[in-house]
Order: C-alpha cells, then sequence, then structure tokens
C-alpha cells in the first residue's frame, strides 16, 4: 500500500532556483509538485485553492505584500506548512519567521536532498527545521545565555528567570528560541536536556 | 587624502613664496600661530571633511575696507551672518571645486587661512603626554587667545559695518602668569598667579562678553558693561553662558562642552552665537534699535525680522549640514570598501594572474568572505530590513551582530507591541541604535549591553545601556579624526528630527568606567509636562 505523496507549492521568483527544486523534487516518489508561482500574490492564490501540503516559500518575493505579511498569510493558509528557503541567514530573522509560523528554514545553498529529507521530517511532525549551516553550536552561546541555560538545567520556569534576571518572561523566551536555533534544537525540553547533558546544571549560579 | 596633500602643496607655497598674502589675510590669526604649536604636525589630524566643513565655516575676512557703510543694524547683521556663516554672499565651493581651481579668488585665501587657523585650533586643542599645571595653564591661554582672535575677526567685521556709537571694542586677553618668569615644565607655580584669570572680552556700550579661563577652565558671560568695575561680582552663574572643560584624564587632553569634545569649528559656531547674543542683547537699547525702529517702528516687526533672521541663519547651517553628511557618509564607504572588500579584491587578483596562486577552495572562501563583508556594508546602509520586518526585529539583529562580534551580552528588552509609528520616525529610531551600539562596539568595552524599549501612557521609549569604560573624550575626538564626526552629535541631530513629529527628549548619561546610557523619549500623544 502505497501512501498518498506529499504536495508541494514552490513560490520562488528565480527561475533557475525553481526550475531546479521542481525537477529535484520531482524524483522523489513520495513528493509531488503540484504547482508552482513566481510572485506572493499568484502564490498565495494557488495556496488557497489547491491546499498544498507543503509551501516551499521564498523570503524575498516580488508582490504586493512585504516578506513579513507574505510569510504570515501563507502560514495561515489551512492544512499547509510551510518552508521558507531563502539566502538570508540571520537569526535575529529567521527567529521571527519561525514565530510566524514557519515550519521550516532552510538556506539557499543547501541541496535538494535536504529540501526533500527536510519536507519528509516535517510532515512527520518536526517543527523548526533549520539547515545545519545556521546552528552555530555552542561556541557561539553569549554569557547571558549561559546563565540563562543554568536556569533552565535547574528546571526553572520563564517567570523565575527572568525575575532573577530583572527581565520579563518574553524576553527569557525569545533567548531561548534563540538558543534553539543556535543549538539546532527543536523545544524547550530538548533544550533543558541539552543544558544537563552538557553540564549546565552542575555549574553555580552566579548571585 | 588628496585634499591634505593640496593643502600641505598650498600651506608650503603660499609659506615660501607668497608671504604677503598670508600677511594679507591672516593678520589675527597669527596670534594663533604663535600661540600655538608646529602647524605642520596636527596637520596629520584634520581629515578631508573636516577641512571642507572648516573652509565652509570660515570666518571670511572683509572682501574690502570700503564695504558700504551700512546705516541699518538690520542689514549690518544680516551681513555678518551671511558672512560668517554660510556665505549667501559668494556661491559655496564645491568639493570638486575644491582642490582643482587654479584662481587666487576669496575661497581659497579663506579657505586657506581659515586652515592655518584650525590647525592652531588643533595644537591648541591637543597637548600630549601627561600634562603639568604649567601646561594646563598654557593651554587654556592659548584656548582664550583663540577665542579672542575669533572674536577680533567678528568685531572688526561688524565694526566694519556700522556707524561709530555702535562700534565694539574689544580688550585682548593677557595673562597674569606670563609676566612672572615661570620655570617651564616645572610644577610649582606662584599661587597668586594660580589664582588670577586670563580674560579677555569684547563690548557694546551696554554688555560685555566676557570669557575668563583659569585651570582647565574657561568660562563666558554677558554682563552689563557698567559692572565692569567688579568683574568677579558682575560674573555671576546666571550669567554664565558657556563653560568649556579640559579634560585631562585621557593622554591628549581635549576641550569638552557638556562632556564632549569640542573642535575648532564648534568652538568658532560657539563664538559666533555668543557674540550674537551680545549683538542683539544691547539692540534691546533704544540707541541700538534707532535705525531699526525708523524702519519699522513695530516692535513685533522687529522680532519678527530677528526670527526671520534666526531661520535664514538655521536654514543656512542645515545645508551646510547636510553636504557635510553627505561628505561623511561617502567617505565612510570609500572607508568599509577600502578595508573590508578591496584588500581581498587585490588579493585574488594578485593569485589569478599568477603570483601566488591559490586553490580553488581558498579562492571561494575569499569570495565568500567578499560576498559577507559587502552584505554587511548593505545591511548597515539599507533601511529596507526595517521595512520589511519593523523595528524591534531590526534592532534585535544588530544586537546580536554586534554579540557575535564582541561576545557581549546583547539583550534587547520589549514586550509592548510597538504602537503604528511613521516610517522616517522608526528610521531615527534604528539610527540612534545603531549609532549608540557603534560606539559601544567600538570604544565601550562593555560585557553588556540592554536596549529597552517600553510603551507606556503613550511615550515611547527607548533605553541603550552600557557597562563600559563609559564616554572618553579622547576616544570621541580619534573616532572624530577618523571619520569626521562625533557619533552622539548624529544622535542628538536624529532626535531633533523626530521632534518634527512627536515632542522628543534625549538624556545622555556617562561616567568615566561606569558605562553609560542613553535614553530616548517620544510622547506618541500628548505632550511632555514642563
Amino acid at each position: 500500500m502505497v501512501a498518498d505523496p506529499i504536495s508541494v507549492l514552490i513560490v520562488e521568483d528565480h527561475q533557475v532556483t525553481l526550475d531546479g527544486l521542481k525537477l529535484g523534487l520531482s524524483r522523489e516518489p513520495d513528493l509531488l509538485v503540484i504547482g508552482t508561482a513566481t510572485n506572493s500574490d499568484e502564490g498565495l492564490a494557488l495556496a488557497k485553492q489547491l491546499r498544498p501540503d507543503i509551501i516551499l516559500l521564498d523570503l524575498h518575493l516580488p508582490g504586493s505584500a512585504g516578506p513579513k505579511s507574505a510569510i504570515q498569510a501563507f502560514c495561515s493558509v489551512p492544512g499547509s506548512r510551510v518552508i521558507v528557503f531563502s539566502g538570508e541567514s540571520r537569526l535575529a530573522f529567521i527567529q521571527i519567521v519561525l514565530r510566524m509560523g514557519a515550519s521550516g528554514y532552510l538556506l539557499k545553498s543547501e541541496n535538494v536532498g535536504k529540501v526533500a529529507e527536510t519536507i519528509r521530517q516535517i510532515m512527520s511532525g518536526k517543527k523548526a527545521i533549520i539547515s545545519d549551516e545556521l546552528q552555530v553550536g555552542e561556541t557561539k552561546v553569549t554569557k547571558s545565555e549561559q546563565e540563562v541555560l543554568k536556569m533552565m538545567a535547574r528546571g526553572m520556569k520563564y517567570q523565575d528567570i527572568a525575575d532573577l534576571r530583572q527581565t520579563s518572561p518574553a524576553t527569557v523566551r525569545k533567548q531561548c528560541e534563540l538558543l534553539l536555533l543556535k543549538l539546532g534544537l527543536n523545544s524547550r525540553e530538548e533544550l533543558i536536556a541539552w543544558a544537563v547533558q552538557n553540564g549546565y546544571g552542575n555549574l553555580e549560579l552566579e548571585p | 587624502m588628496k585634499l591634505i596633500d593640496e593643502a600641505r602643496k598650498l600651506y608650503a607655497r603660499v609659506l615660501g613664496t607668497q608671504p604677503e598674502s598670508l600677511e594679507a589675510t591672516t593678520r589675527p590669526r597669527k596670534i594663533a600661530l604663535s600661540a600655538g604649536k608646529q602647524p605642520d604636525t596636527s596637520m596629520e589630524k584634520s581629515t578631508p571633511s573636516e577641512d571642507i566643513e572648516a573652509a565652509h565655516k570660515s570666518v571670511c575676512p572683509p572682501e574690502t575696507s570700503s564695504t558700504s557703510q551700512s546705516s541699518s543694524l538690520a542689514q549690518s547683521f544680516e551681513k555678518i551672518i551671511s558672512r560668517t556663516g554660510h556665505g549667501t554672499v559668494e556661491p559655496q565651493p564645491s568639493l570638486a571645486s575644491l582642490p582643482q581651481s587654479e584662481s587666487t579668488s576669496a575661497w581659497r585665501k579663506r579657505w586657506f587661512s581659515q586652515l592655518i587657523g584650525q590647525l592652531a585650533g588643533l595644537s591648541a586643542a591637543v597637548l600630549p603626554g601627561d600634562t603639568s599645571v604649567e601646561e594646563i595653564r598654557k593651554t587654556t591661554y592659548i584656548l582664550v587667545a583663540n577665542i579672542f582672535q575669533s572674536l577680533n575677526k567678528l568685531v572688526a567685521d561688524f565694526n566694519g559695518l556700522v556707524a561709530a556709537p555702535q562700534r565694539l571694542t574689544t580688550t585682548a586677553p593677557y595673562d597674569p602668569a606670563e609676566q612672572s618668569s615661570s620655570k617651564s615644565g616645572g610644577h610649582v607655580v606662584d599661587l597668586k598667579h594660580a589664582a588670577s584669570y586670563i580674560r579677555c572680552r569684547a563690548s557694546t556700550s551696554l554688555l560685555s562678553l566676557s570669557v575668563r579661563g583659569k585651570d582647565g577652565v574657561v568660562e563666558f558671560f554677558i554682563v552689563p558693561v557698567n559692572e565692569l568695575v567688579n568683574l568677579s561680582n558682575a560674573e555671576s552663574s546666571s550669567r554664565l553662558k558657556l563653560q568649556l572643560l579640559l579634560d585631562q584624564t585621557s593622554a591628549e587632553p581635549m576641550w569638552t562642552l557638556d562632556g564632549f569634545p569640542v573642535d575648532t569649528g564648534e568652538l568658532n559656531v560657539l563664538v559666533r552665537n555668543l557674540f550674537k547674543d551680545l549683538i542683539l542683547g544691547s539692540s534691546k537699547d533704544t540707541e541700538f534699535e534707532l535705525d531699526t525702529l525708523a524702519l519699522s517702528p513695530d516692535l513685533s516687526g522687529e522680532r519678527l525680522r530677528k526670527a526671520i533672521l534666526q531661520l535664514v541663519m538655521e536654514k543656512q547651517n542645515l545645508v551646510q549640514k547636510i553636504v557635510t553628511q553627505q561628505e561623511e557618509i561617502q567617505n565612510n564607504i570609500a572607508r568599509d570598501l577600502h578595508d573590508a572588500v578591496i584588500a581581498d579584491v587585490m588579493m585574488l587578483k594578485r593569485s589569478l594572474s599568477g603570483d601566488k596562486p591559490l586553490s580553488d577552495t581558498q579562492v571561494v572562501k575569499v569570495l565568500d568572505q567578499i560576498a559577507q563583508h559587502l552584505r554587511e556594508i548593505c545591511h548597515d546602509l539599507s533601511p529596507r530590513d526595517l521595512k520589511d520586518w519593523g523595528l524591534q526585529t531590526v534592532i534585535e539583529d544588530l544586537l546580536q551582530r554586534v554579540s557575535e562580534r564582541t561576545s557581549a551580552d546583547c539583550v534587547l528588552n520589549c514586550d509592548s507591541e510597538l504602537p503604528d509609528i511613521p516610517n522616517a520616525v522608526q528610521l531615527h529610531i534604528y539610527r540612534i541604535v545603531q549609532e549608540c551600539l557603534n560606539n559601544i562596539e567600538k570604544y565601550a568595552e562593555a560585557t553588556r549591553v540592554t536596549v529597552t524599549i517600553d510603551v507606556a501612557d503613550n511615550t515611547f521609549t527607548l533605553t541603550i545601556q552600557d557597562n563600559g569604560k563609559g564616554f572618553n573624550p579622547t576616544d570621541m575626538s580619534q573616532r572624530r579624526a577618523k571619520e569626521g564626526g562625533s557619533g552622539m552629535g548624529s544622535i542628538r541631530e536624529r532626535a531633533e528630527l523626530i521632534r518634527c513629529f512627536y515632542p522628543a527628549r534625549l538624556f545622555v548619561e556617562s561616567q568615566q568606567n561606569e558605562g553609560s546610557k542613553v535614553m530616548l523619549e517620544i510622547k506618541l500623544a500628548g505632550t511632555f509636562p514642563s
């Protein structure tokens, strides 16, 4: 018994990239490219009409909407999950893209194999998948993030951490989001586990 | 660079072969030259943009002594403004025309003589090494002498235009310690001398602008002439108009105003404004208003005229500022490109032309590096991200990048939903943050940087705080010399521009080794309680 293929809509204004993606993905037996568009308006209309499982979306698209509102619009298409595909590698922007509801963020330097793999992972329920290259690793964790990790490893809640650090829970949450990106993790639980495994639970908290 | 070379050439030529032209254009400046140090050494410190700025700002000598004897104070003052300000009398020399022009036209004299003035000023403002009491006294004297020279120029110009009763008088600076044979470099200074002020002043028949200097403090007062007999009492704190302090904490002492270094150009503007206050203050008297009253017996008309003068002057200042800033921006881009990109490109070229072959991987690596640098330059320039993503995200990005480069802890606290602020205002806010972070990154050596955005009671509050070494005037001056502008100045200007949209206030707090805090408050509705 063969499952239905995963339907994919590609919205990308660079023709070469679009053609390459389409060709590459169509070689995967479990994926089916059901439509393509080269601007956000056209793409959004198609998405609403076709309701694809996955929308592969370029970050900067021609069209009436700016990238922020475009992503918001695509993310609110019922039944579709969005993977943003872009050359933009600055974490602050990726953070907000994921916060707006995108399920994945891939750099344009990735090969088609990675794109296909990411599509499958997302369909199996994983969230916030980003390119490996963006996971800068532990060396780029700042001192204040280390402090947060220590507190996380002790099982402290955002509110408690915020109180101790004289900041707000929202700021702590954003710091954790950035940590997830940097470390290539997917959830708060994974972050706590990572912190404990990497020895943050054994360290003394600075007063 | 080209400009500096050109300046050197001009300087050498005039000093060497045309002493008479120097004499003709720089009579009052001789004071500065003799008071200052060797000009050549300080020349390194002036940047092209400063020179241009200085040239534009320059106090030009009277073209002819036979300038029409104006009957109206209004006209005289207007002339002073247009000459001492940013000449409407003559078209401004453009950058392109500066080095090329071969004519012995007025601008070159003006530019050149201003350069000399500036060199003297710079040498006065910069003293190397550790400063003894004696050196501080000497530096103070040199500054007062420079101020007097500026004042004298303004007075001479003004006197050339008005009738005798309205003319101003000046009193040249004298140094009470000068007479005694103070041991050079010695640390022992006669107490009696230490207690005395170095003074100079310019007076109308009613008011006197009195400048006094002592121990690295130079103060400006406007006092009634009839109180000059007891000057020390007359110089009460309520009459203090301006106070310059010599910052001695750093290797190179700098004159500062409110904690920020003052360069010669700024000093000239300050002196000019005080001179304006002196004239306008005096003109309130009937004797000074005789002419203008004859023209316009209505006092509100008089006030209107002054307001218009003020506006004209501000407009000229603004145009000047724009030109200067454009130059600055171009310089910055050129420097960024030069530092970050051209070296790599040249390296690639050498390698590809067979000089020192690189492997393909190495070439790709260099290309990546170039692309990265170009991208960073574009990010700094382009406000496109701001439009696309909003203030919060771009500030977050700025902070993350600073954090990556400096490994300082950079945090944005922003829990409020940002209100709908006009794009122009958002851009100014963004640039203020950018400039503050630039300053912090380059000079503060901070380990923690916090940007806080808070919206409450219709007030948008932005706070940029760091735990670094605070504002250091020497660092600021180095930055100035390198980039031709002061970061804090542009922050103030941005805040000023925000005031076109909303009431806004800027607070800057900093102390040595105590970090710094810049706070911007914008009232989105209503006004600040006074």
